[in-house]
């Protein structure tokens, strides 16, 4: 039996009601594994937290289908078996977080220990300070906690690792490849390229509503790729004699130069692009193009603005 | 991951359950609200002791009657209204739409809750009263109690109508005003036949609880059956979980 996606979107429209409406989801066809980590990109306003919401059961769309662990959306199974972790937390301001996790798992019929999962996001010296005091990573970390009490097997979490500064982020990096090591689906969506490289077993990447990219990390890496900075408007024929036959090169915008070669990019390709770049430039800027630099076109719908691509 | 899946069958709480555990939330967290416990049982029992003990507000004659009042817009309107707007505020309504809790039974916790509040503070001031006040027929008793499950009935659809439509700030500011207008200005802590409109008050919750209390109960008890029917239908067509 195949194992059933996670989620399953087809023709999936979604749009807020205004003058004139605002479209969020347009059409959009995307499958999400069933297992392991995949990450949902976009910029603001792609679509990915509608997408999250339809999932949860919490909008509907306009049209199209969506299927979510091969059930409608908010369906009673899908309530019992998935968490979810919304972007604005969900959480009662006046509540402590135990007394808050503990009134959660009382509504799975088969939760875990709240206890136990206290200690493995880490809140226990927070555990009775009202929730509205907390910092946004203790916040973060509690509605992360309350998404897993139910002893999920998939958990959609919008933003996990917004507000949340680099030790923080790491150590949920961690928390979140441990949860999926136990077998838990996950579906995460995210600004950070970071969370990408750390977590993702599958990538996608919505724009205006639709999927713009999708593939493994693996699948999505550029090859034979190099971005440059250089004054602008080069006559780069003597690069290009030095390079692979076969290589273009084309300036993307003024002083923007991508170079694709025909095969990955090897040290003396680099050397040769780099020194070329050094002729005409105090400071080259020449960066192999990386995952990070895909994904921001995909998510721009046009290349990196610099020769470094995305920020990291 | 796939043989997780198989192997789990899709269990479920009992609805009632669940609806016992959200009542059991909601209680913990208004009980311990200092504002939340004033509204509920503090200002009921200053009202009766005032009532009782002082001349302050002499022109009242059925000190039950004004207490039941109180309890009313206090455990069945003003606390309730505050409470489920900043939970609304909160997203926590959104956050258990993800679980297996139904809306429905998120509804039937807020009114259990509500209906165990009222009933400790009128428990209360029912063990009260005797004591600070001789001479009361237990017959008044009777009036108290049909007058809170009454009013209760006719006021608590109103919290969900207010709470569920606005921001809550304004639920904040509009749930307390109103409770203090009602008192004073409604019929309840000043006869309604001292008031200008005063007629008009007699069909308006706070004067048809009084009135339930003390005296004949036909046309009151028809006033506030009509506000429950009004307020549960606009209830069910305005109430937004977010």
């Amino acid at each position: 039996m195949p194992e059933p996606s996670l989620l399953h979107a087809a023709g999936l429209a979604m749009s807020y009601p205004g003058k004139p409406p605002v479209v969020a989801l347009d059409g959009l066809d995307l499958e999400v594994p069933g297992a392991g980590i995949t990450c949902l990109l976009g910029a603001n306003g792609a679509g990915k937290t509608s997408l999250l919401e339809a999932a949860s059961g919490l909008r509907a769309g306009t049209s199209g289908r969506l299927t979510v662990l091969g059930e409608p959306p908010g369906s009673a199974a899908n309530r019992s078996r998935l968490g979810v972790m919304l972007q604005d937390g969900g959480l009662p301001g006046s509540a402590r977080p135990r007394e808050f996790l503990e009134y959660v798992a009382r509504l799975y019929p088969r939760p875990r220990s709240v206890a136990e999962v206290i200690d493995l996001v880490d809140i226990a010296d927070c555990a009775s300070t009202p929730i509205r005091r907390l910092s946004g990573g203790q916040a973060r970390r509690v509605a992360w906690a309350a998404a897993m009490i139910g002893n999920p097997v998939a958990v959609l979490l919008d933003e996990p690792t917004a507000a949340l500064d680099p030790v923080a982020r790491s150590r949920l990096h961690e928390a979140l490849a441990a949860e999926s090591g136990r077998g838990t689906a996950m579906l995460i969506a995210t600004h950070l390229v970071e969370d990408v490289s750390a977590l993702a077993d599958y990538v996608c990447v919505l724009r205006d509503g639709r999927l713009a990219l999708a593939g493994t990390p693996e699948e999505l890496r550029p090859r034979g790729r190099i971005d440059l900075r250089a004054p602008a408007h080069l006559r780069p024929d003597g690069l290009l004699d030095a390079l692979p036959s076969g290589s273009t090169i084309e300036e993307a915008r003024p002083g923007h130069y991508i170079v694709r070669t025909p095969q990955d990019v090897d040290p003396a390709i680099v050397g040769t692009v780099t020194s070329w770049c050094a002729q005409h430039a105090a400071t080259p800027d020449v960066a192999v193009a990386d995952l990070g630099a895909a994904l921001y076109e995909a998510i721009a719908g046009e290349p990196p603005i610099g020769a470094r691509g995305v920020e990291r | 991951m796939s043989t997780q899946m198989a192997r789990q069958p899709i269990e479920h709480r009992p609805w009632l359950t669940l609806a016992g555990v959200h009542a059991r939330w909601v209680l913990r967290t208004t009980w311990r609200n200092g504002e939340q416990l004033l509204l509920v049982v503090g200002v009921p029992i200053i009202a009766l002791l005032a009532l009782t003990r002082t001349d302050l507000l002499s022109g009242v004659t059925d000190p039950l009657a004004v207490v039941a009042a109180m309890i009313v817009l206090g455990s069945g309107f003003t606390s309730p209204a505050i409470s489920i707007a900043f939970e609304r505020r909160y997203g926590s309504y959104a956050f258990l739409g993800t679980t297996p809790m139904p809306r429905s039974a998120i509804i039937a916790g807020t009114i259990g809750a509500i209906a165990v509040s009222a009933l400790i503070a009128a428990g209360l001031v029912g063990a009260l009263a005797p004591v600070l006040a001789t001479g009361l027929a237990p017959a008044a008793f009777g009036g108290f109690i049909a007058a809170i499950v009454l009013g209760l009935v006719a006021v608590v659809p109103w919290a969900f109508v207010l709470a569920g439509t606005a921001r809550a700030e304004s639920v904040l500011v509009v749930a307390n005003a109103v409770f203090l207008v009602a008192i004073v200005f409604g019929g309840v802590l000043i006869p309604a036949a001292s008031l200008p409109f005063g007629a008009v008050l007699a069909y308006l919750p706070p004067d048809a609880v009084v009135q339930v209390a003390s005296g004949p109960v036909a046309v009151p008890t028809l006033v506030l059956l009509g506000w429950a029917f009004i307020g549960s239908v606009l209830a069910t067509r305005t109430f937004r979980w977010r």
